[in-house]
């Protein structure tokens, strides 16, 4: 009798410290990836904490991801090309498939993980595509009577002043490459560095300002009847900005469009990876996938969509030359550094 | 009676006595404990209140500072905007700017080194992809000008376009954030917040901008150098997100990626960011559980006229801090408690005393009147239910004594009536044999001679029978008196039967002491005995016995009394004889 009765108590005692042991996944994402009433059905689901953290560039995502190589954060999401520093720097590790049962929900196309460059490496898999879009040129129907057609719009004196672009290292100097007629974007040689570099200050020269965020974005072109915008987050951009009543058109410029195709993938510092990989299964729900387009504007990859279809060249992102140069120059663009610096 | 006193429950140390003691002790400390927890409480009650609103208060007074502040940064900017050389540098020809950027280049220098809160202080082109003119730097301890080639172009910040929309003597406010820009010195990844207002020139129209970037943290720093050191600072903008937090990690949470809300962590301030409300007052648990927390947040607005730029700022204490002071209060409460404790103790035994001894005093005289049947001494002065008692007591003590006498008194008069004879109260004849043998007993011990003295009536027949009964009882009576005044008072008269009367003599010395005792009864017969005018004639015949020398028994002295009174009788009567 007594035993059994010590036993209970020991458990009853135990509980509440199981209770306490709860697991937390810290995931690093972009702005409408995790939003909070998915992650709590996920909290509920699995009985974990999961902290959510926002970046809104390229060099954000490396800066955390690179500061402590992946321990800070469980599963993140980056684009097939900025994926590649993060196999090269061990911080991004293989993943399980078989662990992924929701993956057999998505198209054809994003299945074939072979297919899509930078997603396998030496037989692994590193990454499963979760959205995507292109990055092509908003534009005020107002102010702008004839829809832009090349990426070189963002450098007309017509609309000096009127214009916003991103505030990210890797794409301006890619598109800076673009307007440049640069052979690839994504490989700028050391001789023609200097040369995109000033283009881009005549870039900023040119501008209204830099924006960070989409919802950033939709407000500057609101407030101040920006004529022009660089869409970065594409679609997502797209969708803000019609919420907010704009009167915009949005189109591919004839040098081709970046394209970029963000894919979860798992960190070297990932404490429990069996939760991680169940987030990643869990966010290829169609509710979950779903929400990202019907909230946000973006493509998932459980549906056909319309943006990617008979629309003139899409260029997917590939890694660059050398990322952290483009940061470096970037910084000093950005903070007003003069032509004669360049 | 004594059996019954000894069953009465004891009243002493054990019982009534401990009872009443526990009881009124228990009531003493539990009132004073109780009075001493609530006093307690109400202190803290009353410190807590009394800091709360002190923290209101010094928020706001720090609210105030930081309007005045902000209003006295935008007065500097003003200021700066329209002294003339900052015109001139953006008017004056090429040749001679050089002179006015470094008078202005002084000003600016002048203004930085008397606020040690003002990171860097601008003029600003509007013209030019808005090229920084005069620039003057914080960097560590000294004061560095910026020049040349490292002047940047701002235009594309929003601190330099929206200010360049603002008419003369508007001030632009930026958000508060984290310094980025690359060459920003001191204030490179800081948190600063920028006053700008433009420079406008003779057409009215915007030709630079002055811009102050404020070093946040030295600001309140500075704002808050006279608060006490245990209060936490908080601030917020807006939307709540903390930029000013004690646990730094928290603080331009959104420039991390995580936003950190002030109405996460303190649900009370929710209504000032979302309907502007003006103040709130928070008691609550921080994040380091356990740690209880209180701390008011007020809304402070700033910008001339604006109403539309605000801050929340808050300040929060632990609450031990707090209740530190009430450790002594505690403490000193304890000690009054403990000392009315032990009062209380110390007079629940005083009045369980008072209430015992008069019942003490009830016992005793119970026991002493149970063994002695005397009344003692009783509180039946007392007012009280003891007076009560003690007086009940006493009248069934008297009640007790008066039936006791009553009783004695009638077993007396049992025992007498069975000793002697009714109609002369002369022990009867058994009562006599019974002194006879002690008288006996008690001469063979000292040796004494005694004398027993057999007295018969004569002629008592012929007065019974002519004067009836009752005379022979006149008759009878009458003869015992005369006996009894005849002998000495240690001799002792007795009636054996009929007209037989004997007469017991102690302490003997010779036959001629008896000789006279008899002759004395003959001559005290020899008076008639007047019953109803008749004079009754009655002689007495006496025979007389010896101890120890006619006899050593009851026995024997009868009979030879006896024997000796028939010898008087045949002799003539109205005489006596010895045995011997």
């Amino acid at each position: 009798m007594r035993l059994p009765g010590l036993l209970l108590q020991v458990m009853l005692l135990l509980v509440p410290g199981t209770a306490l042991a709860v697991d937390t996944l810290r995931v690093l994402a972009w702005p409408g990836y995790a939003d909070a009433d998915l992650v709590k059905v996920f909290e509920q689901r699995y009985d974990a904490r999961v902290e959510v953290t926002l970046v809104s560039t390229d060099d954000e995502l490396w800066a955390r991801l690179s500061r402590r190589n992946g321990e800070d954060f469980d599963v993140f999401a980056a684009n097939t090309a900025e994926l590649q520093r993060y196999i090269d720097g061990g911080i991004s590790v293989p993943l399980s498939p078989a662990n992924l049962p929701n993956t057999a929900r998505q198209l054809p196309r994003f299945r074939d993980l072979r297919a899509i460059p930078g997603l396998v490496r030496n037989g692994a898999v590193y990454a499963i595509p979760y959205t995507y879009s292109e990055m092509g040129l908003i534009y005020d129907r107002k102010q702008v009577r004839t829809p832009p057609e090349s990426i070189t719009a963002l450098w007309d004196p017509r609309y000096k002043g009127r214009v916003l672009a991103f505030q990210g290292s890797t794409h301006n100097f890619s598109i800076a490459a673009q307007a440049l007629g640069l052979n690839n974007p994504f490989r700028i040689t050391a001789a023609d560095f200097r040369r995109v570099a000033r283009h881009l200050v005549a870039l900023r020269r040119n501008l209204l300002s830099f924006y960070t965020t989409p919802e950033e974005a939709t407000e500057l072109f609101r407030q101040n009847r920006a004529a022009l915008m660089y869409a970065n987050f594409g679609s997502q951009q797209l969708a803000q900005l019609r919420q907010a009543g704009a009167d915009i058109g949005y189109v591919i410029p004839r040098e081709g469009a970046l394209a970029w195709l963000d894919c979860w993938s798992l960190t070297r510092g990932a404490k429990n990876r069996k939760l991680a990989e169940a987030w990643i299964n869990y966010t290829l729900e169609p509710g979950v996938s779903g929400a990202l387009t019907k909230r946000q504007g973006l493509s998932n990859t459980l549906e056909a969509s319309h943006l990617l279809q008979d629309r003139a060249r899409i260029i997917w992102l590939e890694r660059v030359e050398d990322a952290v140069r483009r940061t470096t120059l970037w910084d000093r663009v950005v903070s007003g550094d003069v032509m004669e610096r360049f | 009676m004594r059996d019954i006193v000894h069953k009465l429950p004891r009243i002493g140390n054990f019982g009534i006595g401990i009872k009443l003691t526990i009881v009124l002790a228990a009531f003493g400390v539990l009132a004073s404990g109780l009075t001493g927890y609530y006093s307690y409480n109400a202190t803290r009650g009353i410190l807590v209140k009394e800091v709360g609103h002190d923290l209101l208060l010094s928020t706001q007074v720090l609210g105030r500072r930081f309007t005045v502040a902000a209003g006295e940064i935008a007065n500097d900017a003003l200021y700066m905007a329209r002294v003339p050389g900052a015109r001139s540098v953006l008017t004056a020809p090429a040749a001679l700017q050089s002179r006015f950027k470094n008078e202005l280049a002084e000003q600016f220098r002048t203004m930085l080194s008397v606020h040690p809160e003002y990171f860097q202080v601008r003029l600003i082109s509007a013209s030019r992809n808005g090229i920084e003119l005069v620039r003057v730097d914080r960097d560590g301890t000294h004061l560095q000008r910026v020049e040349g080639l490292d002047l940047q172009e701002k235009a594309h910040y929003p601190y330099v376009f929206e200010s360049l929309k603002l008419a003369e003597g508007q001030v632009h406010y930026s958000r508060i954030f984290i310094n980025h820009e690359a060459g920003a010195h001191a204030g490179l990844n800081k948190p600063t917040l920028q006053v700008a207002t433009p420079v406008v020139g003779t057409g009215g129209k915007a030709l630079g901008v002055i811009v102050i970037n404020v070093d946040l943290d030295r600001l309140f720093e500075l704002l808050k150098k006279d608060l006490s050191s245990d209060f936490l600072l908080y601030l917020t903008n807006q939307q709540g997100d903390f930029l000013i937090h004690p646990d730094h990690a928290k603080a331009f949470g959104f420039e991390q990626g995580r936003r950190f809300l002030v109405q996460d962590e303190f649900k009370a301030v929710t209504p000032m960011v979302e309907t502007g409300a003006d103040s709130a007052m928070i008691r609550t648990h921080a994040d380091s559980p356990g740690r209880e927390v209180i701390g008011s947040f007020v809304h402070i607005p700033f910008g001339k006229a604006s109403g539309r730029m605000f801050v929340i700022l808050g300040l929060t204490v632990p609450l031990e801090k707090v209740l530190e002071g009430t450790e002594t209060v505690g403490q000193n409460t304890a000690q009054i408690v403990i000392g009315f404790s032990l009062l209380a103790i110390l007079l629940s035994i005083l009045v369980a005393r008072a209430f015992l001894s008069p019942l003490a005093q009830l016992v005793a005289a119970v026991r002493r009147f149970s063994e002695t049947h005397e009344l003692g001494s009783l509180p039946t002065r007392r007012n009280d239910e003891l007076g009560l008692l003690a007086r009940s007591f006493s009248q069934m003590q008297e009640h007790i004594l008066a039936h006791l006498d009553e009783i004695n008194q009638h077993r007396n008069a049992m025992e007498h009536k069975a000793t002697h004879d009714d109609l002369t109260g002369a022990p009867n004849r058994a009562m006599f044999l019974d002194l006879l043998q002690l008288a006996i007993a008690g001469a063979r011990r000292s040796g004494d001679q005694l004398a027993l003295l057999f007295v018969d009536l004569d002629h008592f027949k012929q007065v019974n029978d002519t004067y009836g009964h009752a005379a022979g009882d006149a008759a009878l009576v009458e003869v015992a008196a005369r006996l009894r005044q005849t002998v000495r008072e240690n001799d002792i008269v007795g009636r054996l039967s009929g007209d037989e009367f004997v007469v017991l003599i102690q302490r003997v010395e010779n036959d001629g002491q008896v000789g006279i005792v008899a002759q004395k009864i003959i001559d005290a017969m020899q008076v008639p005995v007047d019953y109803q005018g008749h004079a009754l004639g009655i002689g007495v015949s006496i025979g007389i016995s010896l101890f120890p020398r006619d006899g050593e028994s009851v026995e024997e002295l009868l009979v030879n009394a006896d024997a000796a009174m028939y010898h008087s009788k045949r002799n003539g009567r109205n005489m006596f004889n010895f045995y011997s």
